[in-house]
């Protein structure tokens, strides 16, 4: 009797896995697949502290030159062959501290390589940075300039810049 | 149903995924420190041989005789001083400092002194600001004896604390 019993329960525990097994055979390849993603090599960019000089020139860059940049964008396509679109904006209109009113778009960004003229403003609106309705990998740098001058107050500043991406559906 | 529950549920996030987005926070930081910059437009001034009627007038004036350019990214405060004792000694005569006089040009005139004296301030920073003195020596025919007198003067700009 107490054989029987522990067959029972040897047939109940093997039958379970076979119907997930099954159920995971039935379900279309693509709920498995992988989405485009992305990744950022730093989740701080810190620009030098200004001299004079800089404060002369009205602003400081990190990324003037080719193949430097302030932030690296590592865009996974994933396997989906989906298309993406990656954004970005400042997550606030204003640094921290907020009592020096200074604006984010006060931070400029292009992608390296493009030329000086082509930075645009951090603004608190999405702007797109870089989209592929083919989907497909891709790094993307991106150059930063802060406008920086005497009127400026001595404080340590700080802006959160919202990296998104949107996956086409 | 067991089975096709889990299913159901699969494919409904799926679908709530569609559009999916995601996000990264970047922080961008800069610390700005106090600078101040200033520039004079001249190291040394001199004034011109003295004559009769410079004496009869009681003193020897020379206006814009130095021009501060300054920058400040935070609040400033342009003062004057010296660390001399007197304007120098001429066979045992010691031309007081009292005699030396300045002024921002357009002000009032007052004496050098060995405190330092603010000629202009600000609590706001500045660029390019140019903070012009005018100098004045008192002349006495009864005690200067001929010879050459002279000091520094210490123009000294510093940031006020906000």
């Amino acid at each position: 009797m107490n054989h029987v019993s522990q067959r029972g329960r040897r047939s109940g525990a093997t039958g379970l896995p076979t119907l997930l097994v099954l159920c995971f055979l039935w379900l279309p390849w693509s709920l498995l697949a992988v989405d485009p993603a992305f990744t950022v090599d730093t989740l701080n960019v810190t620009f030098d502290t200004p001299t004079a000089l800089t404060l002369d020139a009205g602003a400081s860059e990190i990324g003037a030159a080719t193949n430097d940049y302030a932030l690296l964008i590592t865009v996974d396509g994933g396997d989906t062959g989906k298309g993406w679109s990656l954004h970005i904006k400042a997550a606030n209109s204003l640094f921290l501290p907020g009592v020096m009113a200074k604006g984010c778009e006060d931070v400029r960004w292009k992608q390296d390589g493009d030329g000086a003229n082509a930075y645009r403003l951090l603004t608190t609106t999405e702007s797109l940075v870089e989209a592929r309705p083919g989907g497909g990998p891709a790094i993307i740098r991106l150059d930063l300039r802060m406008l920086v001058d005497w009127s400026d107050p001595p404080a340590a500043y700080s802006l959160d810049m919202t990296i998104s991406m949107t996956v086409d559906d | 149903m067991t089975v096709l529950g889990p299913v159901k549920i699969l494919a409904w996030l799926l679908l709530a995924t569609a559009g999916l987005r995601a996000a990264e926070t970047v922080s961008v930081t800069m610390t700005v420190s106090p600078v101040v910059v200033v520039q004079l437009s001249t190291a040394s001034i001199a004034f011109p041989e003295i004559t009769a009627s410079d004496f009869d007038a009681g003193f020897v004036e020379i206006e814009a005789a130095v021009s501060v350019t300054l920058s400040s990214n935070t609040g400033w405060a342009l003062s004057v001083k010296t660390a001399a004792a007197d304007l120098g000694t001429v066979n045992g005569y010691a031309k007081p400092l009292i005699d030396l006089e300045w002024r921002r040009s357009g002000g009032t005139y007052v004496p050098i002194g060995s405190v330092d004296v603010i000629a202009e301030s600000s609590t706001q920073g500045i660029t390019n600001h140019t903070v012009v003195f005018d100098i004045r020596m008192r002349l006495h025919w009864s005690r200067d004896l001929p010879g050459t007198y002279g000091l520094y003067l210490d123009l000294t700009l510093a940031e006020l604390a906000p």
